[in-house]
């Protein structure tokens, strides 16, 4: 389970040029979950997301992640943490160029000390067989995302973090992302954070946060959540 | 339609043109400068510095073929120094060794003897005359006609003489065996060999001398210290003038200016690499960190990464070596251009090279370190200005900005990110090349070497006793001879200089040359057949040499034909110790001639022996070999710019096509296709075109003047330059298009 406390994110130092990103937001997140941030463009999803998946600290306030304060974390427990309990997709792919998709999931895959015919199994699992050996500008936006999504569950993570996943995708490429998210929420129990400004996307989710300024608007728990699926 | 044309006509466009413009303008303002001559003069003037006496006598030598550059090197000299410039003996030896590409000269101009010059009367023409000279006439109170006793034999004066010194190749290949019962001249013979010819040579030195021995006594005891200036040795000393300075001097500034613009080039060349490399790295070591990587390994991998560099960095240092040294050998067999190359000092190369390595790899981790510092989502959005990218980070971004390069690092980041090793390594293969090569050039081309000979003033001189009075002959020739041995004083210090440029290498190529067994002339000597039956030597039976005051013992070791020439060779342990105070030339086996040889060298006058000889064109050649290397670095730093920032260079192409009505892809489709051919042909062209791309190079560095100056560049050749030029950057473009796998076009177009 993922709690905050009352985090804010505040850029800039003077009282004038104070900037709150994120402004006192505590929420609470069940092992399971999917969860989808809405909001528009500057409402701070993708701050809150960062500062949850710990690759960017509140100025105030605390995250935590089982009991553990992550917002104390620093150096290899830092690295130990964002190892073991995350994974984290971006809007725009970030893989690493010069590497091939193997060699971009093996990357994470060594990490976790996974083995080699399980990271063929995830490749599989995200229909990427027979690109293994592509460099990332050699694929689809779709596959970049799947090649992401297969970095990110790799190292087995407790929380897969999606900041605008499909925001860089066509339609059908972004369903197919969208689908293969929802598989894999069924499949590993996975708790997904996901970000994004398509409502149509938070409809689907069973966990809605909305976002307006830096600070949460609505934060609803669906029962009976519309499958991703 | 103008509106499409003029889009089409990008400033980057301009902007290579320029680039192309100032390569070609650098060559044509080398060219107005006097390199070579500038050379000449800093390696004269050291000379005069260096050595002991004012009285000598100049010679350029020069490759075979290049008379006319030695005839303009003369002119020079004379002009500015005044110097007797016609070449007047051959004294010059050849560094064999050391250099293998240096070894060339020009003989010297043939001339006949110039006969003595008779004051008064003539030539003695008949038994029983003699031709006197004027010092001796005067000294006497001799007039033509008078009687003089000479030895048992009374003679009468048929002429007063002054000599003439002079020289003359009697026979180029042949000793001369002198005809001592004709009134002839005293022959002095020099050795030479030319070991690209491998051919000897025997020169002569004539001298008209009939005197006898009181004569000789009282000239010698008449000399002062001072006067006695005999030619005792020709030492080679490889001196090293570090011309760049004083040619910065010379130029005001316009050599430091061009040096300073290759570095610049050479430097920004690699500084933008490396801040694409280091910019394009912050985002994976941001993505790293994410997915929970640790600190220390992202710097081992960067250590990793940079050591990658230094084993590309060492590929290219070898093979630019080798290129370079291949390409000066090739140049020289083509062009007959002799560029100066000694050998590379590797252990120094490899050291050098090797702490740069290090270097870098420290640097590169240290950088990665430093980045892992940071927040990751810093680092992978770099480019965003909301976010912090450091100190250093946003002095590049001003710098890029104030550059107005940002687009085109993005392109080359484009580019980068496909293939990135392999041009990773391709870049530094060349700037190592290059880089390399210019420690070359620091290490040995950037020096003006020239050879002299060393005058030994002898503390005195002695006469000691008339060996031959070869009165026997009545052939009716005026047949006085009068052999004196001279034995030369002197307390010489060894030079130690001299010591270490004789080297066992030189020798050895000279033995091997003449097929003389080396090991016989370790501990002995050498000697004909007509030697040892004339004397009566044995095999194994020692001899002894009296040479400087002191007596030198060596065994014969062989005793042979006329194969050698009829030369006594001597070991060469005792090489350097005989080259120091006898006669011959130091190089070769070749040290004493028989007894008449050196005889007649002893009867020259002191004036008559002071030789001297400097081969200064090869510091010229230096230096155009030096220029040479500088442009083309100059050259191929501007094309690696050009082909790193141009890439963005499409957007215009696939306006003209787009303006022919093809679709964005079919552009995008043929504009790929359009460069994978330009490259073919460039690739192609560029191959065939490297010989003369070379010497293309050579001609638009080369200094003009008014001397003419053997590869004066035609304006067909330096056009052709600029063509060659062109070609090569085509072949880049073609060999980064491959490496990159035809896809730089695409991306670009997606990052535009």
């Amino acid at each position: 389970m993922i709690s905050t406390k009352c985090i804010s994110k505040i850029y800039g130092e003077s009282s004038e040029g104070m900037m709150f990103a994120l402004k006192d937001i505590s929420i609470t997140i069940d092992d399971g979950e999917v969860v989808v941030i809405l909001g528009h463009s500057g409402a701070g999803k993708t701050t809150l997301i960062n500062v949850l998946s710990a690759l960017d600290t509140p100025t105030i306030g605390s995250i935590i992640y089982d009991n553990v304060n992550i917002t104390n974390l620093k150096g290899a427990k830092l690295t130990q943490f964002r190892k073991e309990s995350i994974g984290f997709v971006f809007q725009q792919f970030h893989l690493v160029p010069m590497l091939t998709v193997y060699e971009n999931i093996e990357v994470a895959a060594n990490l976790a000390r996974v083995k080699r015919n399980q990271v063929l199994e995830l490749i599989e699992r995200v229909n990427l067989v027979g690109k293994e050996k592509k460099y990332p500008f050699q694929l689809s936006g779709g596959e970049q995302q799947r090649v992401a999504i297969a970095r990110a569950l790799v190292k087995k993570p407790k929380v897969l973090f999606c900041d605008e996943p499909t925001g860089a995708l066509d339609e059908e490429s972004g369903n197919k992302v969208l689908t293969l998210i929802g598989e894999l929420n069924a499949a590993y129990k996975l708790t997904v954070v996901m970000v994004t400004h398509n409502p149509i996307i938070g409809k689907m989710a069973d966990h809605m946060i909305t976002m307006k300024n830096g600070m949460v608007m609505t934060n609803n728990k669906k029962k009976a959540a519309i499958p991703l699926i | 339609m103008i509106k499409n044309i003029t889009r089409s006509l990008s400033k980057k466009k301009i902007q290579t043109g320029v680039l192309f413009l100032l390569v070609f303008l650098a060559g044509l303002i080398f060219t107005y400068f006097d390199i070579p001559l500038t050379a000449l003069k800093n390696a004269t003037d050291h000379l005069f510095e260096n050595t002991k006496t004012e009285q000598f006598r100049f010679m350029i030598s020069g490759s075979s073929s290049d008379t006319d550059h030695l005839y303009a090197g003369n002119e020079f000299l004379t002009s500015k120094y005044g110097f007797e410039s016609e070449p007047v003996r051959k004294k010059f030896v050849q560094q064999e060794f050391n250099n293998k590409k240096c070894n060339f000269y020009i003989r010297p101009i043939q001339k006949m003897i110039n006969a003595p010059i008779f004051l008064k009367g003539s030539a003695p023409s008949g038994n029983g005359q003699v031709s006197i000279s004027k010092l001796f006439a005067e000294k006497n109170g001799l007039m033509v006609g008078a009687h003089i006793k000479i030895g048992n034999k009374d003679c009468v004066v048929s002429g007063i003489h002054i000599a003439a010194d002079s020289v003359v190749v009697l026979d180029a290949t042949k000793s001369v065996d002198v005809a001592r019962d004709t009134n002839a001249d005293v022959i002095m013979p020099e050795h030479d060999y030319d070991a690209v010819d491998k051919a000897e040579s025997v020169y002569f030195v004539g001298r008209f001398a009939i005197d006898d021995e009181d004569y000789i006594h009282s000239q010698v005891s008449n000399l002062s210290k001072e006067d006695i200036v005999l030619f005792a040795n020709v030492s080679t000393e490889y001196q090293e003038i570090s011309v760049l300075p004083t040619v910065i001097n010379a130029n005001t500034g316009f050599m430091f200016f061009a040096l300073f613009l290759v570095y610049t080039v050479l430097g920004i060349s690699i500084f933008i690499h490396v801040f694409i490399q280091f910019a394009s790295y912050r985002k994976p070591i941001g993505v790293l960190l994410t997915i929970g990587v640790s600190k220390s390994r992202i710097v081992f991998s960067h250590g990793v990464y940079a050591l990658v560099f230094g084993a590309a960095t060492a590929l290219g240092l070898i093979v630019g070596f080798y290129m370079t040294d291949g390409n000066i050998a090739d140049l020289s067999d083509t062009f007959n251009v002799v560029i100066t190359q000694p050998p590379i000092d590797w252990l120094k190369v490899i050291l050098f090279w090797m702490a740069v390595t290090v270097a870098l790899t420290l640097f590169v981790m240290l950088y990665a370190y430093i980045e892992t510092k940071k927040r990751p989502l810093a680092l992978i959005y770099s480019s965003d200005s909301r976010m912090k990218i450091g100190v250093f980070g946003r002095i590049i971004k001003k710098m890029v900005a104030f550059l107005k390069f940002e687009n085109r690092i993005k392109v080359s980041i484009a580019v980068y990110k496909q293939g990135r090793f392999l041009m990773m390594i391709f870049v530094f293969f060349i700037a190592c090349n290059l880089l390399g090569t210019g420690l070359s050039i620091q290490n040995s081309t950037a020096n003006a070497y020239f050879n002299y000979k060393e005058f030994i003033k002898f503390d005195h001189v002695e006469i000691h006793d008339t060996i031959q009075n070869d009165l026997s002959e009545s052939d009716g020739n005026a047949d006085v001879f009068i052999d004196t041995s001279v034995k030369l004083i002197k307390n010489v210090t060894a030079n130690t200089s001299i010591n270490t440029t004789l080297t066992m290498e030189g020798i050895s190529i000279y033995q091997k040359s003449l097929g003389i067994d080396s090991k016989k002339l370790e501990n002995g000597i050498i000697i004909p057949h007509t030697v040892a039956s004339r004397y009566g030597i044995a095999l194994n039976e020692e001899l002894q040499f009296l040479i400087d005051g002191e007596y030198y013992r060596y065994r014969v070791t062989d005793i042979n034909g006329t194969a050698y020439d009829n030369k006594i060779y001597i070991g060469i342990s005792e090489l350097y110790k005989m080259s120091q105070y006898n006669v011959g030339d130091y190089n070769g086996a070749y040290v004493l001639n028989d007894s008449k040889e050196r005889d007649a060298l002893y009867s020259m006058r002191s004036e008559d022996l002071v030789d001297f000889s400097a081969s200064i064109n090869q510091s010229s050649e230096s230096v155009s070999g030096m220029l040479l290397l500088l442009s083309i670095a100059i050259s191929l730093a501007l094309i690696i710019l050009v082909a790193a920032f141009n890439y963005n260079d499409v957007l215009p192409h696939v306006a003209v096509f787009k303006f022919l009505g093809y679709s964005n892809r079919k552009s995008n489709d043929m504009l790929i296709n359009v460069f994978d051919l330009a490259g073919i042909i460039g690739c192609l062209l560029g191959v065939f075109s490297i010989p003369y791309l070379a010497k293309a190079f050579e001609i638009a560095m080369m200094v003009s003047t008014e001397y003419y100056m053997p590869f004066q560049a035609t304006w067909f050749e330096r056009i052709a330059t600029v063509f060659a030029l062109m070609f090569l950057y085509g072949f880049c473009k073609f060999a980064i298009n491959t490496i990159t796998k035809g896809r730089v076009p695409a991306t670009v177009l997606r990052s535009e």
